[in-house]
């Protein structure tokens, strides 16, 4: 597969683009249904008032310890998360590759 | 309403010696991963991986609707495999998952080691096995590549799902037929699979056009350049 590359740069320009657009239009897109595991584990049990009631796997489900700090799905946090993934692997692989190389 | 937007495995679904033996299963696995993944990492790898890893956040928040009523949503499990190998990609999105979990509140804290098990781990694992097993192909040409990124983003889903019915298998709190929710977990995550396996096959199709050489499944050894550490 011999063909012109678009430089790494290039590259990585594009990606950030694409991600950001997925990101911060995530509250605009995204399926508002629950997924599919959650939908699962909830088969049995009917909602009332945040509580689950009837036999489900999830009937012993507990709210999230750190629920009240989180961000929420909005497109603003969904970016912050997003650029906060980015810098934590990018600098982390970085890091193991700098202990790795040395020879 | 904060409770609605959950969507990977909540605290008290397991109990706490299982969510204590996941919890040192995933540590052990990425200590092994840190350890093997530094072999596969050239000077496009940190770039690569940071890109990947906030595409897959953002992804995993983006939920596409799969049945009436249900939705599912991308885990990355093949697509960090194919383009990263399986330790790195296993340590990528492991991040992505301990941060949903810590910052967004999806996926409980407890749970944390059962949610990087199944979709950072076995997701990654079984992806990249499937796509080894069907390198040959992948290098024949390009629908052979998008092909087995299809298939490996398929079952992986499918292995993730798997993985947390064992977990419930082990120690699930409630008093719930196994095999119905082996059933349903797994029958809805062969349909949430099918999208995985097109996100996936855009993903990888879209990078094999402008740099071939960023795809760990596909690239030759010399172009690999691996660091050989002569010790």
């Amino acid at each position: 597969m011999t063909m012109s590359r678009v430089s790494l740069r290039r590259f990585a320009l594009v990606a950030v683009v694409v991600t950001a657009v997925l990101a911060i239009g995530v509250s605009a897109f995204a399926s508002a249904s629950p997924d599919g595991l959650e939908w699962a584990l909830r088969d049995g049990c009917t909602s009332q008032a945040g509580e689950l009631r009837g036999t489900c796997p999830a009937q012993h489900e507990r709210e999230h310890a750190l629920g009240e700090f989180a961000l929420d799905g909005t497109g603003l946090a969904a970016g912050v998360g997003t650029a906060l993934v980015l810098l934590l692997v990018w600098g982390g692989v970085a890091l193991m590759r700098g202990r790795g190389a040395r020879e | 309403m904060t409770a609605s937007v959950a969507m990977h495995l909540s605290d008290g679904v397991l109990d706490a010696p299982t969510s204590l033996l996941f919890g040192a299963v995933a540590v052990t696995w990425l200590t092994v991963a840190a350890a093997r993944g530094r072999i596969d990492i050239d000077d496009r790898t940190a770039p690569l991986a940071g890109l990947l890893a906030a595409f897959l956040f953002a992804m995993q928040l983006l939920n596409f609707p799969v049945l009436p009523g249900v939705s599912g949503h991308l885990y990355g499990g093949a697509l960090a495999a194919i383009l990263l190998g399986p330790w790195v990609g296993a340590l990528c999105l492991s991040v992505v998952v301990a941060i949903q979990a810590l910052l967004f509140a999806d996926g409980g804290l407890t749970a944390l080691g059962a949610n990087v098990t199944n979709m950072a781990l076995l997701g990654t694992a079984v992806g990249f096995a499937v796509a080894l097993a069907a390198r040959g192909l992948a290098r024949r040409s390009r629908t052979g590549l998008l092909a087995v990124a299809f298939l490996a983003g398929l079952v992986s889903t499918v292995a993730a799902a798997a993985g947390f019915v064992v977990e419930y298998a082990i120690g699930g709190q409630a008093d719930v037929s196994l095999g119905g929710l082996a059933g349903v977990v797994i029958g809805v995550h062969a349909v949430i699979g099918i999208g995985e396996g097109v996100i996936t096959a855009l993903a990888v199709g879209a990078i094999a056009k402008v740099r071939p050489d960023l795809i760990y499944l596909v690239r030759t050894s010399e172009a690999r350049q691996p660091v050989e550490v002569t010790s």
